[in-house]
């Protein structure tokens, strides 16, 4: 899972794996209002979930990610 | 050279302020001449249009400090704006409705809690984050007094942020303030507040909206082209105080 989930984040925002543990929202320029809904729509089409609008909201940083994505089994 | 003279910002910044908006056609030596006339001013505003470098060099060599850009842009109300399947989900999920009393003071609490902080006021090391906050909420009183219009966005009950509208004419809308509140800065919802903003003006069937964006503010630029606005202006922006 991890592995896909950092493809996702660095084709979103053209990373290295290295930068991406301690990424937050708002932390680098892409990752804005229209970033943030390209990386959703990444990990949604990634691991084939719908997220709850809360969830998206709440999807403030990397780690928030992962913590986040396991409510819809993906782990 | 328009001149006005901005007299809010005696009540916003306690300073007697005017503000020159330098025209095309201006000459040179024109500004300069007026600008020294007006060195008495506690704060002086000039507007530059892109193509006057002249006007630019003149401004530095009179120790005028740049702000912003000021980028003036458009969106012609043709049809609703597109949303991609996940943005129409979260869309779908948001109301917004016009605000009451109750509303507007919560709306002045979440201004006074410093939501903005890329206008020339808060970036600035001479003012603050709570004159300016000041200077927003004076602001939406003015023109909600000279009948613009002010709707709370809301997800779940809760106030998630703003928009206010003014009308310019029966066919143009000017939006001149909008925002997420505090504990939703972090949502990446700020494009619900544009489009929410959108869907109210394409309500009112308006054929233009119109607005202007700091470039201090990318992000804010980056939403409204994503839903088709268009660049029409810069203006360079600088102050002097004395």
């Amino acid at each position: 899972m991890i592995d896909q989930y950092n493809k996702v984040f660095k084709e979103a925002f053209g990373l290295e794996l290295d930068s991406l543990v301690s990424l937050e929202y708002q932390s680098i320029s892409a990752w804005d209002s229209v970033g943030h809904m390209n990386l959703i729509m990444r990990i949604e089409e990634e691991f084939n979930i719908m997220m709850e609008t809360l969830d998206i909201i709440d999807f403030s940083s990397y780690q928030k990610g992962i913590e986040l994505l396991k409510k819809y089994g993906v782990q | 050279m328009k001149i006005i003279n901005a007299f809010w910002e005696k009540r916003n910044l306690d300073m007697d302020c005017i503000e020159i908006v330098v025209e095309d056609t201006d000459k040179v030596e024109s500004v300069s001449d007026f600008i020294d006339s007006k060195l008495s001013m506690n704060y002086i505003v000039v507007k530059v249009p892109v193509s006057r470098m002249d006007v630019n060099e003149l401004l530095t060599h009179k120790k005028f400090v740049f702000r912003e850009v000021l980028i003036n842009m458009k969106l012609e109300v043709k049809n609703q704006i597109t949303l991609n399947s996940l943005q129409k989900r979260i869309d779908d999920s948001i109301v917004y409705t016009e605000m009451n009393s109750v509303d507007l003071k919560e709306l002045y609490s979440e201004v006074s809690k410093n939501i903005f902080h890329t206008d020339r006021i808060s970036l600035d090391n001479n003012f603050s984050y709570a004159l300016a906050s000041k200077r927003y909420v004076h602001w939406i009183e003015d023109e909600l007094k000279l009948g613009a219009k002010a709707y709370k966005v809301e997800f779940q009950e809760k106030s998630i942020g703003f928009f206010i509208l003014k009308k310019i004419n029966n066919e143009e809308y000017y939006p001149f303030l909008s925002g997420l509140y505090t504990d939703y800065l972090n949502s990446g919802l700020g494009f619900i507040i544009i489009s929410k903003t959108n869907t109210e003006i394409f309500r009112l069937k308006a054929k233009v909206i119109s607005t202007v964006v700091s470039s201090n503010n990318p992000k804010v630029v980056r939403v409204l082209q994503s839903f088709g606005y268009e660049i029409i202006s810069f203006n360079y922006i600088y102050t002097k105080y004395n």
